[in-house]
């Protein structure tokens, strides 16, 4: 079953981010937050690694890129709040990553 | 007693942690007291300066916005480290200007960047560091 990932650390902070990258799945989505929109910003060596991941679709907070002064690299979606909840509602199977 | 010098360190993001907002109301806080202060932003630290920050989706304070105005607390010197930048694909004209006057009210750039073996000697030099 499906599962959305929520991750909320950055890729420099120890090895969360790479072991949450590890272990998706087809068909699971990557939802990134806080620290971890460092690893979806436009020109970070992650986010080209993160735009081509097949079959998994990756999302990262607005709010949190904004505040970074940061954009999304490409094919990296940007959700605010209400798309939070959304996704959330969207994957039966969901799983937390700090 | 010689004057001794501070340094300051910022080494995670900001708005993820605490811990930035902890380490610059500290430096302040050293400066408003006269003291020797210096600013160094390391690792993801790097990311309190880049420009176009906007905090309030977040509903958190702008702190680092109190970075470009060091100057005003006569804190002359902002290291950054320069292989961070690199390592998280950001270049210096990615970040925002600090400047400082000196004793003459001239105007100065603060910013400090320094990599390897040369930032190591250089963070070697103060007398008190405390890293956030």
């Amino acid at each position: 079953m499906p599962a959305l990932h929520i991750l909320n650390r950055s890729p420099h902070e120890g090895g969360t981010f790479a072991r949450t990258l590890s272990l998706l799945q087809t068909g699971d989505a990557l939802l990134l937050t806080g620290d971890a929109v460092i690893g979806a910003a436009e020109g970070h060596p992650q986010a080209q690694e993160l735009g081509s991941l097949s079959g998994v679709k990756v999302y990262a907070l607005e709010a949190d890129l904004l505040a970074r002064g940061l954009q999304a690299g490409e094919a990296i979606d940007t959700v605010d709040y209400s798309g939070f909840v959304r996704l959330t509602e969207d994957y039966a199977r969901l799983r937390h990553w700090h | 007693m010689p004057e001794r010098r501070f340094l300051l360190s910022l080494s995670r993001a900001p708005y993820g942690h605490l811990d930035g907002q902890e380490g610059l109301d500290l430096a302040l806080v050293l400066a408003a007291f006269g003291q020797n202060v210096t600013v160094a932003l390391l690792d993801d630290g790097v990311y309190h300066l880049t420009r176009g920050q906007d905090s309030s989706a977040l509903g958190l304070k702008p702190y680092t916005r109190q970075l470009p105005a060091l100057g005003d607390f006569d804190i002359r010197e902002l290291i950054v480290d320069r292989a961070a930048l690199q390592a998280r694909g950001l270049s210096a004209s990615q970040l925002q200007a600090v400047t400082h006057e000196d004793d003459d009210f001239n105007e100065h750039d603060s910013l400090l960047l320094l990599e390897g073996a040369a930032l190591a000697e250089k963070l070697a030099t103060f007398d008190i560091h405390f890293g956030f």
